[in-house]
């Protein structure tokens, strides 16, 4: 027996009620849910829908459905961070290395005309903290697509970490105040960390992009 | 599952080996399928299969296609390009488990 438009929507609001808050997991569920009350209605057409829905809940069990949001959170965090790093590390292999060198050169070579080495650095940590600020605008504009939030999407947003370069720049460099000044290639640590900013940035920029285009591409959104 | 210990390192290549087979399914048709195939000796908890199937995807080893049955949304996968080919060497790998395995437990049969 097929279950109603207004059954499935119940149960679409039963599993949103164990705090599934991502709509890929929604659907995912609500369909499996669904097909279990379906295929033990067909064994017994007697049953109720609150007594098939019952007899569906004990053959899943109530504790999965959140515990089954809890683990795709932690593959989605991992494999992101895994393609992430991954991504950082071809900027530093042949050809992509040729492009960090030369960035870590100019920027190297531009600091010879700063008398004071502290305010460059913090000045180009403040850069990297507008050039993330792309990042917070898709953040924000992507959070839900549609009214729907996606936990592919909410995984690959890796604005708040990127918040970390810019506050170890300025606040080492900081410290380090007179220790720069005296000696110049000391700006090199600096300058490096900043660089890594620089591809975490622009990495994690297209790999969200990347998440966007294709949960709208999977669930035909706008 | 029964002994579900012994099936749990084996999950995710039955999982691809029957997309191969199949081509794409979704989440409750794999798990009647592993029942029917068994004869209803190995069943697969949800809590196990979406896990598995979600570590697949994000590996990039399947993809996902939704289409709209019976008035919801229904989630399929199937196997990417790198799946298939990934698939060919964890079944090898899984044949050659079950040969060790089953040398070990019985070492008078031979192969």
């Amino acid at each position: 027996m097929k279950l109603t438009t207004e059954q499935i929507e119940y149960v679409s609001i039963y599993i949103q009620s164990f705090d599934i808050k991502f709509y890929e997991l929604q659907v995912e569920l609500t369909d499996h849910f669904v097909l279990i009350m379906e295929e033990i209605w067909n064994e017994d057409p007697e049953f109720t829908f609150h007594q098939v829905k019952y007899r569906a809940e004990q053959s899943f069990g109530r504790n999965y459905f959140k515990e089954i949001e809890v683990e795709r959170a932690k593959v989605l965090r991992k494999e992101y961070k895994r393609i992430q790093l991954k991504m950082v590390a071809e900027y530093f292999k042949f050809p992509k290395i040729v492009m960090s060198i030369l960035m870590v050169i100019v920027v190297y070579r531009i600091s010879f005309y700063f008398e004071n080495l502290q305010k460059y650095v913090a000045m180009l940590f403040g850069f990297l903290f507008v050039f993330s600020l792309p990042m917070l605008y898709l953040w924000i504009k992507y959070r839900t697509i549609d009214g729907k939030r996606f936990l592919a999407i909410d995984y690959s947003s890796a604005y708040l970490g990127l918040l970390i370069f810019p506050q170890l720049g300025i606040n080492t460099s900081n410290i380090f105040k007179n220790e720069i000044q005296q000696n110049h290639l000391l700006v090199f640590p600096f300058i490096f960390l900043w660089a890594l900013g620089v591809l975490f940035c622009i990495t994690g920029l297209h790999l969200y992009r990347k998440n966007v285009n294709n949960v709208k591409k999977q669930y035909q959104l706008t | 599952m029964k002994n579900s210990q012994l099936y749990k390192g084996s999950l995710n290549t039955i999982i691809m080996k029957l997309l191969e087979e199949n081509g794409k399914m979704y989440g409750y048709e794999i798990t009647q399928k592993v029942k029917v195939i068994t004869q209803g000796e190995l069943n697969i908890t949800e809590g196990a299969l979406y896990p598995a199937l979600h570590k697949l995807e994000a590996e990039g080893l399947l993809d996902v296609e939704i289409e709209k049955v019976d008035n919801r949304l229904r989630k399929y996968y199937k196997l990417t390009e790198i799946g298939t080919k990934e698939t060919v060497n964890r079944m090898t790998e899984l044949e050659d488990f079950i040969r060790n395995m089953q040398t070990l437990v019985n070492p008078k049969l031979e192969f």
